[in-house]
């Protein structure tokens, strides 16, 4: 899985990031996927 | 306000965070900050409408980035500090209710890929000592939001306890030339009576010295010092061994267990990488299916621990525990 992270700033000027995961085409040919 | 105020007799840092005292208490399911925010409805503290994980800076931090200056001043033997450093929220999913035990394994492959981020990120500062991850889970451990969540604090300082450890295991290292924890798993895998299960890269087991009557520890089979170590066969492993051993404790008395959850690796100092082992360390409160431990006189007060029952029974109870092999999804 490859993973993809967005930062962004809060109003009251805390950080906040959002991760989100792309399955990879030979994630399912690995063993245990 | 908060601050480091200095304990000469422990040797150790505390910190008060009067602040802390109004943050969110256990607020209705309708009014969760942890929520994705609905749309015309109040803005969480994730402002869109669904997300997979989320990192955030803590709304009520005991550390800070730009902290204040402290109320008070410090004394010849208690010197006082600016509470510089990091405190972090880990959404583990959007899910109010879910039951990460429930959750597929690829949630959990999500979530150390985010931790292992988060510690590589923050152990490259050079305020930050130690990067301590963790999770408090129920309301018996004191938990004030219930929606599935964890935290980061990266501190100024090694711990106490953890600096404990480290001093241990460094003069281990200094007169035997190895890894106390290498060797200690090896001790636990020849006598194998505490062992709960393994896979490739992970050992489950419940130490001889388990302090908690299901004080579970998972070690790094290899010397792995930190998240920094781990190749993707290694997140997967920790991914599947941690939903594994999470299952088996809702699994134990039929309800979700709670715990703290305690991740022990490298501080951010150089020359520590030989004797820091990664591993974690669950400490759940609960001692029957309707029982407690309480931290009382002989834990709280001199720091010896009575446990009431074997690690050798519990780890037998817990081996006997569905799921009895590995995760493998």
């Amino acid at each position: 899985m490859k993973m993809k992270k967005e930062k962004v700033n809060k109003d009251d000027g805390r950080f906040l990031i959002y991760y989100t995961f792309e399955e990879e085409k030979n994630d399912k040919n690995k063993k245990g996927s | 306000m908060s601050e480091l105020r200095w304990n000469p007799i422990l040797k150790e840092w505390m910190i008060t965070a009067t602040h802390r005292q109004d943050r969110t208490f256990k607020p209705p399911e309708d009014f969760c900050p942890l929520c994705p925010t609905k749309q015309g409805d109040f803005e969480t503290e994730v402002p869109r409408e669904d997300y997979d994980l989320v990192v955030f800076e803590n709304k009520f931090p005991s550390l800070k980035r730009n902290p204040n200056d402290p109320v008070v001043n410090g004394m010849d033997l208690t010197p006082i500090e600016k509470s510089k450093g990091v405190c972090e929220v880990v959404l583990f999913t959007s899910d109010h209710n879910g039951v990460m035990s429930e959750k597929p394994l690829s949630r959990f492959i999500k979530l150390v890929k985010v931790w292992k981020d988060r510690y590589e990120v923050l152990s490259s500062r050079k305020e930050i000592d130690y990067v301590y991850i963790f999770e408090n889970k129920g309301k018996e451990v004191g938990v004030t939001l219930d929606h599935p969540h964890g935290q980061i604090y990266g501190y100024p300082f090694i711990p106490s306890i953890l600096e404990k450890e480290l001093n241990n295991s460094k003069e281990y290292l200094e007169k035997t030339g190895n890894c106390l924890f290498c060797d200690i798993l090896k001790q636990e895998k020849d006598d194998e009576e505490r062992i709960i299960l393994e896979n490739d890269s992970f050992t489950a087991l419940l130490p001889f010295f388990a302090r908690y009557p299901y004080e579970v520890n998972i070690y790094a089979n290899d010397h792995l010092a930190s998240f920094k170590d781990f190749d993707e066969q290694e997140i997967k492993d920790l991914a599947a061994i941690l939903k594994t051993v999470i299952k088996k404790y809702d699994n134990l008395f039929g309800f979700v267990f709670p715990y703290i959850m305690a991740i022990h690796q490298k501080p951010s100092i150089e020359g520590t990488k030989d004797y820091s082992h990664f591993h974690i360390e669950f400490y759940p409160p609960y001692r029957t299916k309707d029982k407690l431990k309480y931290l009382a006189g002989s834990e709280a007060g001199a720091g010896t621990f009575i446990n009431g029952t074997l690690p050798e029974e519990k780890a037998k109870e817990l081996r006997k525990t569905a799921p009895k092999n590995i995760c493998k999804r």
